[in-house]
């Protein structure tokens, strides 16, 4: 299980990622992270994360006609949230060679 | 209409569809983030929000539960902590709206004693207000607060505490008793003047919500 912090984290970086492939809403961003193989995302989990993204203007909402009635919001990205994409991408990289490094090598070192 | 209004009475109207059994927890996080430190504006507009998520989740089919997932407390903390909060000036402005509000609601109910003493031939026109009745002002306007506090805080898991009940009960007999003894007047004004100055701490509260609303 991983941490809610550390979860959050990364979803902020992957809910930026999906919102810069096309305009997208909630429950769209919780089933495609569901298809990614994230357990049982909520859109109340999402919720909170896309809020502190717009508060920090890395995205912005528009209010668009769905096809099951009223108007929906729908998320785009800012050039604030393309950078901040742009640098989550990189840092997860670093990240993630670090991590497979340790959990590659450190075992055959003990 | 300003756009806090606006948006009050869209909510009002789209929460109306919402399914019986999603309205408790509905209503739970919503009387939640009432006691938040989110502008008026940014709770209608996180309402607006949760409406919809939910609205969309029961066309799907989908329960409360199944698009909130189940720690409502943790996400309703997650979303204040996400939004801006008021600032101290909003803080003071809506201290003073809500004061100045009850006091004239207060001043009213008392401007509406007088007026049946002098009917029923008890009384002068005079508008007096006694010790007594100055502190029962207080008290009631500090009880609400304690009870709206207590309730805000505590909407995921309201049981009526012993303490809390202790508290109310002390409250309303010193409320009583206060009206009943301390009797001395202390504010004796002719009655047009005290209906201007009812009249004035509404006007006052009315434009603070307007500069509050407008600020938002």
């Amino acid at each position: 299980m991983i941490s809610s912090q550390m979860l959050k984290g990364v979803l902020e970086g992957c809910i930026l990622k999906f919102i810069a492939q096309k305009e997208t809403y909630a429950y769209e961003i919780s089933r495609r992270l569901e298809e990614f193989g994230f357990e049982a995302i909520s859109e109340g989990t999402i919720y909170p994360i896309i809020l502190r993204l717009q508060k920090n203007n890395l995205i912005e909402a528009v209010f668009q006609k769905s096809k099951s009635g009223p108007k929906r919001k729908y998320y785009y990205l800012t050039e604030d949230g393309a950078q901040a994409l742009e640098q989550f991408e990189e840092n997860w990289r670093e990240l993630e060679l670090a991590v497979n490094h340790i959990l590659n090598n450190g075992a055959e070192n003990e | 209409m300003n756009r806090v209004k606006e948006l009050i009475k869209k909510n009002n109207e789209r929460e109306k569809v919402m399914l019986n059994e999603n309205v408790q927890i509905y209503t739970n996080m919503i009387v939640y983030l009432r006691g938040s430190e989110l502008s008026d504006y940014n709770q209608e507009v996180v309402r607006e929000d949760i409406i919809a998520l939910i609205l969309e989740g029961q066309d799907r089919g989908d329960s409360i539960q199944k698009v909130m997932g189940e720690n409502y407390k943790e996400i309703c903390d997650e979303i204040i902590d996400a939004m801006p909060k008021k600032t101290k000036k909003e803080k003071i402005l809506e201290f003073c709206q809500i004061a100045f509000n009850a006091l004239a609601v207060l001043g009213l109910i008392r401007l509406g004693g007088v007026l049946i003493d002098f009917f029923t031939g008890n009384k002068s026109l005079i508008f007096t207000l006694t010790v007594g009745q100055i502190l029962q002002g207080v008290l009631i306007l500090s009880m609400a607060n304690i009870m709206v506090n207590h309730i805000t805080k505590n909407s995921f898991d309201l049981k009526g505490s012993r303490l809390y009940i202790l508290v109310v009960a002390i409250f309303f007999t010193l409320i009583l008793l206060m009206g009943y003894y301390l009797k001395m007047v202390v504010i004796r004004l002719a009655i047009w003047i005290a209906v201007i100055l009812i009249f004035s701490l509404f006007i006052i509260a009315k434009l603070i919500d307007q500069k509050l609303s407008n600020a938002n």
